[in-house]
C-alpha cells in the first residue's frame, strides 16, 4: 500500500516534463502581453492553479456529499486529501495574484471582491482542515468535514462570478474569442499540466491518508 | 547538517537558469515573474517531499507498533 504504483511514477514524470515544457513556452516562445508586459506571463501560473483549487473543492464537495450518503471512509479519505491540494492551489494563486497585482495595478493587495472572496475560500478550507483535527472520532470527524466541505462549497461560484456581480480591479472572465491563440494554447498546455500536478499529488496524498487510518485504527486498537 | 533533496538542487537550477534567460532577455519586471514561477515550483516540490516524509513517518509508525505488539 505505501510503495508507488507504475501509473504514479507514469503521471509524476508526465507532469514534470509537461510543467516544464509549459514554462518554456509561458516564458519564452509566447510573446509578452502589449498592455501589461512580460508581467503577464504570470498568468500561465496563476490561472491553473485557480482552476485546480476550484477543481479540488469540487471534489470536496462530491465526496462529501457521497459519504454522507453511505459513510464509506474511502470517500471521507479522498475529500481531506482533494482539501490540502486544494488549500496549497489556492494559497498559490493568491500570492500570484499578489505578484501581479503590484506591478499592474500599483498594490500588492486590495479589498477587491475577487481577492477577497478568493481570500474567503482559503480561509473557509484552513478551516475545513482545523475540524479535522478537533474530533478524536474518525465518524465524527468525517461527518463534521462532510458538512462544512457541502456549505463551503458554495463559495467557489460566488469567488467565480464576482467580477461579474461587483464592480472590482480583476479583469472579467477570459474566453477563446477574447485572448489571442498563442496565449490561449499556452494557457491550456499549462492547465493540462497542472491538471496532471493535481492528479499525481491526490494519488500520493489518498495513500498516505489511507497509511493514517490504518496507523489510527491500529493505535485504537491496542489502545 | 542535512543534505539539500534532489528536488531542491533541481528548484535551485531552474531558478538560476530563468534568473540568467529573463536578465539577458531584457525581460520587464522580472523580478515578479522570476517569483512567481519560483514560488510554484518550490511549493509544489515542497508539497510533494513533505508527503514523502510523512508517508515515512507514519509507516515508521505502523512498524514499531508491529514489533511493540508482537507483529
Amino acid at each position: 500500500m505505501a510503495s508507488k504504483s507504475g501509473i504514479e511514477r507514469f503521471v509524476g514524470w508526465t507532469a514534470l516534463l509537461t510543467i516544464a515544457g509549459g514554462s518554456v513556452v509561458g516564458l519564452r516562445v509566447v510573446p509578452a502581453d502589449a498592455a501589461m508586459g512580460d508581467v503577464q506571463r504570470l498568468m500561465y501560473v496563476h490561472v491553473p492553479t485557480a482552476w485546480l483549487a476550484f477543481l479540488a473543492f469540487l471534489l470536496v464537495f462530491v465526496m462529501s456529499v457521497l459519504y454522507l450518503i453511505q459513510r464509506d471512509p474511502r470517500w471521507d479519505r479522498v475529500a481531506a486529501s482533494s482539501a490540502e491540494i486544494g488549500v496549497v492551489f489556492t494559497a498559490l494563486t493568491l500570492a500570484l495574484g499578489m505578484m501581479w497585482g503590484k506591478p499592474t495595478w500599483g498594490v500588492w493587495w486590495t479589498w477587491d471582491p475577487r481577492l477577497t472572496t478568493t481570500a474567503i475560500l482559503l480561509a473557509i478550507y484552513v478551516g475545513y482542515l482545523a475540524i479535522r483535527g478537533f474530533a478524536d472520532d474518525p465518524e465524527k470527524r468525517a461527518r463534521w468535514a462532510a458538512v462544512v466541505g457541502i456549505i463551503g462549497f458554495a463559495n467557489v461560484p460566488i469567488v467565480y462570478l464576482s467580477v461579474v456581480w461587483w464592480r472590482t480591479l480583476h479583469q472579467p472572465p477570459s474566453s477563446p474569442r477574447s485572448v489571442s491563440p498563442e496565449i490561449l494554447w499556452t494557457l491550456m498546455l499549462n492547465l493540462a499540466a497542472f491538471t496532471l500536478v493535481y492528479a499525481y499529488l491526490m494519488m500520493r496524498r489518498t495513500r498516505l491518508a489511507a497509511l493514517e487510518g490504518k496507523l489510527e485504527q491500529r493505535v485504537a486498537y491496542h489502545g | 547538517m542535512a543534505k539539500p533533496t534532489l528536488g531542491f538542487v533541481v528548484w535551485a537550477l531552474a531558478l538560476i537558469v530563468l534568473t540568467v534567460y529573463a536578465t539577458g532577455a531584457g525581460m520587464q519586471n522580472r523580478g515578479f515573474v522570476i517569483a512567481g514561477y519560483g514560488l510554484t515550483w518550490g511549493t509544489l516540490l515542497w508539497y510533494a517531499r513533505r508527503l514523502d516524509r510523512r508517508a515515512a513517518a507514519t509507516k515508521g509508525a505502523l512498524d514499531r507498533l508491529a514489533e511493540t505488539s508482537g507483529g
